[in-house]
């Protein structure tokens, strides 16, 4: 009779000293944050840590009793398969955060937790975490942390953050019914079930959330910095076709200057991004179709969808959660600002007005550039310095 | 006429090359304990992040160069050099985007090792596993490492750009880190000539054997939503089939796995073909999977061989997706190790090897496996016996994991388990002086050796555990004295010296 019982043993120590080494670092691991913030980040992960450590001792025990049999070996590996992505996402975490630690973000980190909290205020869904660095931008839910991609740390890809942020507001949002508590963009996944995937629900709601609270200045990242046009009609597993993003993006930004009480300073960023991706479709051979390909979705299904969720989140967030009309007026303005000072090639910075938002200085920012790509160099290095100076500390920028 | 968009998308594009590019100005801030690993590491960055930046960057200015060309003439020629402009782009935003994840791991790893989490870690295992690789390759391929180890999600499936070897988190001891070793064998798979053409043989001769069953499986698919007469059906069958041909002629030789595309809705050849291309691209995983496992075991023996069995491999548990079970990766290892055993005299590793197949091979009866994936055919046998000569034929003759030299390999071990017998008998304890051992391997072979003849509890198994932590500290120390010694005199480590 081979020792399977050792060799059982064996792999139950390893996992055991290995839930229990990630526990400990993941508490050693130097975050520049409050502890209140740290904990509930930290928290997250000692938690799913400690369950999968409950479990691996019970089964411990009935192998020390001499129970070696399949039923065994098949719980330690599903607690194998459950902490493989646990690690991994534990390991991304140390590495994004030492690597935000020691200034490979070039500071933005920084600035899009500013900004993040100040959509948080806005819209009144709470977060209090904090973003890393990441391979690509995500929102992972085992901790609630926003990962921002690496090597892109200019202030053009601030905007993608309100995107991350929405997939965490969308199953925070919650309503107090007679029954009870219950959170209605949940049920509104469930709802669109039979036209839609929910992951791609999930990413239509991010687009509209991140344009409801952060206005143009998502739509202009998606169409000038992000969508790919040779696939722009292609659905991909987990995301829409960028079609239907765009769709939903400037349908967005048309519902919001419908609004009773937004004047129409809207309407030209709309025009002008609808016909910047008209052309970029033409350029990659890409005619519109009648119907979106890749799915059985028509733009009157998405129109529809697009709708439910721009109504969710006017009924849910804070009226000031919307990106209106006074505050592209706002971002208009120093949009010129802005650009003068860009031109003069001195790095001087135009005096921002009172009550100004990071969210007006991104839409400065873009509106700036659509106007005159060339000077793209200079408006990063002011709107840097602009979102620096609101933040309240310079970022470090010796790299560069 | 311009296109801003695209002129924009390539700029940023170009800034982040640009960040990626002075990725080695980043060690300047996260000092080494050794300032020499520090300056090789330097230099190794910049020839692999730093050129394979340059070269995107190259590409990039290309693209500016000739739209600004375009537009001196015809509207047309503009708008087709826009359009290429794009083309070209985009392939080189989704190439970079592969640098700039393993930049971004490279450097959270060094991240991770350099902040030290002393209470926690043993931070000189890092070392250990750096001079592990650094003399695995010097004794088999003779090429200089000058990368590093670093704490990764899991293993790799290819060979990293920065040849980086990775150290699944958190499992860092000194009974996983022979495990390190698999790693390099993909280093090995994708450097060796020998190797490379193997393993391009396999795939072509594995995927033609299966056009056939990917045709019919297409066809049927087609023919039950859109019926056809037996003679459009045969016709389009030999269409078909010489698509799949076509496809197996001109197959791409990536190291890792090909970025599935979706493929519901393109029409019937385009699915043959990217079935094929599938199907390859899978093969040629599974295969350097395999190739570094039996690499690891060559150069490592029972150093890897236990580890991987005891204590990594599960047998239900797959790698990446269905592309190989840990089933067929244990068998391979056995395999390799039965050869290696057969190749010496006096049947050294036997006694182990039969102690690690019968353990094996009752998990595997027992326990849920991956179903057809076990290698009852011998596959694994003779797919050690074609690697076996290319080993030979290929790498330095002290690649392979010595059974009958004097000052090192397998006789070694034997003397320090005389030696920690004794010492255990009388103590309890591990001596970890007057052992001889020069080399890593040995080390780690003799822990492997004692605790697979000596099953132990776990106090004890620390306790050795402990003792060949300190033994390999001490082999890192020797190693990085003699190097200083080497770098002073002006002495280089022994070059490539290949069997004839």
């Amino acid at each position: 009779m081979p020792d399977t019982q050792n060799i059982l043993l064996s792999q139950i120590e390893a996992l055991g000293r290995e839930l229990a080494r990630t526990g400990s670092l993941l508490n050693d691991v130097p975050l520049p944050f409050d502890a209140a913030v740290r904990d509930r980040a930290v928290g997250e992960f000692e938690k799913l840590l400690g369950r999968e450590q409950s479990e691996l001792a019970a089964i411990r025990a009935r192998v020390m009793e001499g129970d070696v049999t399949a039923e065994s070996w098949t719980a330690l590996q599903r607690i194998a398969a459950r902490t493989t992505p646990l690690f991994a996402e534990s390991l991304a975490f140390l590495e994004g955060a030492l690597a935000r630690e020691n200034g490979l973000d070039d500071g933005l980190c920084r600035l899009v937790d500013s900004l993040l909290d100040e959509l948080s205020t806005r819209t009144g869904v709470m977060w209090e975490r904090f973003t890393i660095l990441a391979d690509g931008e995500f929102f992972a839910g085992t901790a609630d942390i926003i990962r921002i991609r690496f090597p892109d740390t200019s202030v053009w890809s601030l905007p993608v953050a309100a995107h991350e942020f929405g997939h965490f507001a969308g199953p925070a949002l919650t309503s107090s019914t007679s029954a009870g508590t219950v959170h209605p963009f949940e049920i509104l996944v469930q709802r669109e079930a039979p036209a839609w995937k929910a992951p791609h629900v999930h990413e239509l709601f991010a687009d509209v959330f991140a344009t409801y609270t952060l206005g143009p200045a998502y739509a202009f990242t998606c169409v000038a910095g992000r969508f790919d046009p040779s696939r722009a009609y292609l659905d991909a597993i987990g995301h829409p076709a960028p079609a239907k993003r765009v769709h939903a993006v400037l349908g967005t930004l048309a519902r919001i200057a419908q609004e009773e009480d937004q004047a129409g300073g809207y309407q030209a960023p709309v025009g002008e991004l609808a016909e910047a991706w008209t052309s970029l479709l033409a350029v990659g051979g890409q005619a519109e179709p009648p119907e979106y390909a890749g799915g059985s979705a028509t733009i009157v299904d998405l129109d529809r969808l697009v709708d439910a969720l721009y109504d969710l989140l006017k009924e849910q967030l804070r009226p000031r959660g919307m990106y209106g009309a006074e505050r592209l007026l706002t971002a208009q303005q120093l949009a010129g600002a802005i650009g003068r000072s860009a031109q003069l090639g001195d790095r001087s910075l135009p005096e921002l007005p009172d009550g100004v938002l990071l969210a007006d200085i991104v839409n400065a920012a873009w509106l700036a550039r659509w106007r005159n790509w060339e000077l793209t160099p200079e408006l990063g290095h002011i709107v840097a310095d602009l979102c620096d100076s609101l933040v309240g500390a310079p970022r470090a920028r010796a790299r560069r | 006429m311009s296109d801003p968009i695209l002129c924009a998308r390539i700029h940023a594009l170009e800034e982040q090359l640009t960040v990626v590019e002075n990725s080695p100005k980043w060690l300047e801030t996260m000092p080494f304990r050794t300032t020499e690993i520090g300056e090789e590491l330097h230099d190794g960055l910049d020839g692999t992040f730093g050129t394979k930046a340059r070269q995107e960057k190259l590409e990039l200015q290309a693209i500016l160069n000739e739209l600004r060309a375009a537009e001196r003439g015809s509207a047309d020629d503009a708008a087709a050099a826009i359009r290429a402009g794009w083309e070209r782009y985009l392939r080189v935003q989704q190439e970079s985007q592969e640098i700039f994840s393993e930049c971004l791991q490279f450097l959270g790893g060094v991240a991770i090792r350099n902040e030290g989490f002393e209470q926690i870690l043993d931070n000189q295992i890092w070392e250990v596993a750096d001079e592990l690789i650094r003399s695995c390759a010097r004794e088999s391929t003779g090429y200089p490492w000058t990368s590093l180890t670093v704490p990764a999600p899991e293993e790799a499936v290819a060979k990293t750009l920065a040849r980086m070897i990775r150290l699944r988190f958190p499992d860092w001891n000194v009974w996983t880190i022979p495990l390190a070793a698999r790693e390099y064998g993909h280093v090995v798979a994708e450097d060796v000539a020998g190797l490379v053409a193997f393993i391009d043989r396999e795939v072509e001769d594995l995927v033609r054997g299966r056009l056939e069953e990917i045709v019919a499986i297409e066809l049927a698919t087609h023919v039950l939503h859109n019926p056809l007469s037996e003679d459009d059906e045969r016709a389009l069958r030999a269409t078909l089939m010489a698509s799949a041909e076509d496809a197996a002629e001109h197959l791409e030789r990536p190291p890792g796995r090909l970025v599935q595309v979706q493929t519901a809705d393109e029409e019937l050849d385009a699915r043959v073909r990217d079935y094929v291309a599938d199907t390859a691209s899978r093969e040629r995983e599974r295969l350097h999977i395999l190739v570094a496992d039996v690499f690891a075991t060559y150069s490592m023996g029972i150093a890897y061989a236990a580890p991987a069995i005891l204590l990594r491999f599960g047998p239900g548990r797959r790698t990446r997706e269905d592309v190989v079970s840990d089933a067929e990766r244990g068998e391979v290892v056995l395999a390799m190790l039965d050869r290696m055993d057969r190749e010496a005299t006096g049947s050294p590793y036997r006694a182990l090897l039969d102690r690690l197949r019968e353990d094996w091979s009752w998990v595997l009866d027992h326990v849920p496996t991956t179903h057809g994936f076990r290698a009852d055919d011998g596959y694994s046998a003779v797919f050690v016996d074609k690697v076996w000569a290319i080993f030979d034929a290929h790498l330095r003759t002290t690649a392979r994991y010595p059974h009958d030299a004097d000052s090192e390999g397998w006789l070694s071990v034997r003397k320090v388990q005389l030696a920690w017998q004794a010492s255990h008998k009388a103590s309890g304890e591990f001596t970890t002086t007057d052992l001889e051992l020069r080399k890593l391997r040995d080390a780690l072979n003799a822990a492997w050796a004692w605790r697979l003849e000596n099953p132990a509890d776990e106090q004890t198994v620390k306790r050795l555990e402990n003792a060949v932590t300190e033994i390999c500290r001490g082999l890192v120390a020797d190693g990085r004295r003699a190097g200083g010694r080497r770098r002073r005199t002006g002495q280089r480590a022994s070059g490539p010296a290949r069997r004839t």
